[in-house]
């Protein structure tokens, strides 16, 4: 098991959350948008009392302009906040709505 | 510029100070559009969020940036307004107290620095939020397990320093902090507690060190920045038990405190416990319309329905214990013997062993289902806390009670209160949930608070935290000897901060040019 390493030995690991290596979009969808938009969870209850269960999910959906994903995020919805450039960089939303919007 | 400037910040000096961020930090760090601005504000203000708006967001990535935007605001005079992840929702979220200030973010300051499996203690940055040290932790298997608020969604040190609450053995989150590394408002980098030599190696495990110890002094305060954070982590528990109980009838709760405290007292039951009524289980599976479409507050039948249809009480919580399932038996039964003279109403008892599936809502696993509640009345939701802390004493506890009770049917607003436990205090967690475009019910929201506030302090219990709007009425309340505390923290605030740079109004604390101008 990895946490039996030498104390300082990982003190000298840092992990940066957000820098450490290219993040994949569907890995900023996991950790930015999921937390709210998985199965089960406050954001898919939301829209699928808006939109029904079928377009709740929103990794599922294939209706998804990429604008719209844009101005939802910066903007926020309903009870959805706006997310800040802080939280979510432009690069890290580009990302973010490229896994949403891809052919799938 | 879409932000109301206060009349006390400068236009010129503010368009300098955002120039010379630019420099310093990059454009790409620097948020200045209307966006941006409307994303920094209180994201649950009740009616007009341009009260609180933020000019514009530096988000620093480093010490040298963050000293860098220090140095910057003291040569221009352009008040910052510190934020780790500024999700203080319900108390303000990301935005100043000053409107016009600028938010110092401090998301991208995110490392995991060190977690340390057998000193159960880690060293953050402030941006780390409670997710990504909770995906660190699984990710690299340390048995370590974190406190977090019900709200998962922010910074584990921005929630410490607001002095949150968690609900495991170590949910009195300030005091798990072992150790910062602060910024001053004038710059200067200054460690605490041991970590003030140089070659500690016991920073996060003595918190005094030697002399005064200050890390207190930036809890709640707008005295420095907190650029590093050491906390204590809980070893993860061979087992939890969870034990759910109710009261039927709302006076059950004078009996019910006054057991619980006992067992609290003598550390029996060492965690947290909320004490809630129907209409927070309600507010998280649905909906007002769902149950009541009338004005005013909702009424006692409607209540009524709610308890049936949840199989709950009027209060409602339960017991968790942690640690090894031997110690856990004999706890439980300590604990029901405790309340078997009172009811005999049985114990709904959960075992969960290490190495099981964890099951929704654990109190170790982040979540931020709970923010559900702010959806009550649909559309933009929002909602305040007015949390007054309390003795455990039952009497006392029933009669703040009956006093919020009658102040949220006079104001028409739908009662949702609830008592968190600890050791020697309860909190009085009354949330004002609205609909923020609804301006009678924001109205009628922000008179309530104001009744809530001057009736707690009539019976002689102070709020321990607030929404950046009452800030300087919560301050007032703190009233001994002509407030002297108040001024003591301004003569800090002053030597501390000599060109008042630094999150001005934060817990009623004002430098002395801010100060001048408000009289
Ligand atoms: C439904 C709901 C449930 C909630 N439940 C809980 C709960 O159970 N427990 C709880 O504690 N809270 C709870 N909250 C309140 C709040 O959302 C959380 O406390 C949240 O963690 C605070 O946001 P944050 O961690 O991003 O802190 P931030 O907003 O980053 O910081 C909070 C404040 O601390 C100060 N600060 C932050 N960083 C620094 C720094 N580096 N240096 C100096 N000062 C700094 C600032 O004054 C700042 O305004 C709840 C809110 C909602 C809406």
């Amino acid at each position: 098991m990895k946490y039996v390493l030498p104390v300082t030995l990982l003190s000298l690991l840092t992990f940066n959350v957000s820098l450490a290596e290219p993040v994949s979009g569907e890995r900023l969808y996991t950790d930015k948008c999921a937390i709210c938009h998985a199965a089960g969870e406050l954001g898919t209850m939301a829209l699928s009392r808006r939109l029904g269960n079928e377009r709740a999910i929103l990794n599922e959906r294939t209706d998804l302009p990429a604008e719209y994903v844009r101005h939802v995020v910066r903007h926020g919805l309903n009870a959805m906040p706006p997310i800040t450039r802080g939280d979510v960089t432009d690069q890290e939303l580009d990302l973010i709505v490229e896994f949403l919007t891809a052919p799938h | 510029m879409a932000a109301k400037l206060s009349p006390q910040i400068d236009e010129r000096a503010l368009s300098r100070a955002l120039s010379d961020f630019e420099r310093a930090v990059g454009k790409d760090a620097v948020f200045t559009s209307a966006v941006d601005q409307a994303s920094y504000s209180d994201l649950y203000a009740p009616a007009d969020s341009t009260t609180h708006q933020p000019s514009a967001a530096v988000t620093p990535r480093s010490l040298e940036e963050l000293q860098a935007v220090m140095r910057i605001a003291n040569e221009q005079g352009v008040p910052l307004w510190t934020v780790s992840r500024g999700k203080n929702l319900g108390y303000g979220g990301a935005a100043p107290v000053l409107s016009g200030s600028v938010v110092l973010d401090l998301s991208r300051m995110n490392r995991i620095l060190d977690v340390d499996p057998r000193q159960a203690a880690c060293l953050i940055e402030p941006g780390v939020g409670f997710y990504d040290l909770y995906n660190h932790l699984q990710e690299q298997e340390i048995p370590l397990w974190m406190s977090l608020p019900s709200q998962a969604w922010g910074s584990v040190v921005g929630n410490a320093l607001d002095r949150g609450a968690g609900y495991t053995p170590y949910g009195e989150h300030a005091s798990q902090i072992c150790g910062m590394e602060v910024v001053l408002p004038t710059g200067e980098v200054v460690r605490t507690g041991a970590g003030a030599m140089n070659n500690s190696r016991t920073w996060q495990n003595f918190r005094n060190g030697f002399g005064p110890g200050w890390d207190q002094m930036f809890c709640q305060s707008n005295f420095g920045v907190v650029s590093k954070m050491g906390l204590w982590l809980m070893p993860a528990p061979e087992a939890v038990l969870t034990l759910k109980y109710d009261f039927q009838k709302p006076e059950d709760i004078i009996w019910g405190v006054d057991v619980l405290a006992e067992l609290r007292l003598r550390r029996i039951l060492d965690s947290h416990v909320t004490i809630g009524t129907p209409i927070r289980v309600a507010s998280l599976f649905s909906q007002r319309k769902e149950w009541y479409d009338g004005d005013g507050a909702i009424p006692d039948d409607i209540v009524q329905k709610m308890m049936e249809k949840y199989n709950i009480g009027f209060w409602n919580f339960s017991i968790r214990l942690f640690g090894h399932p031997a110690m856990l038996r004999q706890q439980a039964e300590l604990i029901k013997a405790a309340f078997a003279p009172h009811s005999k109403q049985e114990f709904v008892e959960t075992w969960w062993h290490q190495g099981e599936p964890v099951p929704k809502f654990a109190v170790h696993v982040p979540t931020v289902f709970f923010l559900n509640v702010t959806n009550w009345h649909g559309g933009r939701g929002g909602h305040t806390d007015f949390s007054p802390i309390m003795p455990l004493d039952g009497k006392q506890i029933y009669e703040q009670y009956l006093r919020t009770r009658q102040r949220y049917d006079e104001f028409g607003i739908d009662f949702y209160s609830g008592f968190t436990l600890a050791e020697r205090y309860a909190t009085n967690v009354n949330m004002v949930i609205y609909d923020r475009d609804n301006k009678d019910m924001t109205d009628r929201a922000r008179k309530l608070f104001r009744a809530l506030i001057d009736d707690s302090h009539r019976a002689g219990y102070g709020a321990y935290r607030t929404h950046i709007d009452y800030m300087d009425a919560i301050a007032q309340t703190y009233d001994f000897n002509n407030h002297a505390l108040l001024r003591l923290n301004e003569r800090v605030k002053d030597l501390l901060d000599p060109n008042g740079i630094l999150s001005p109004g934060k817990s009623g604390i004002w430098p002395r040019r801010f100060r001048e101008e408000k009289r």
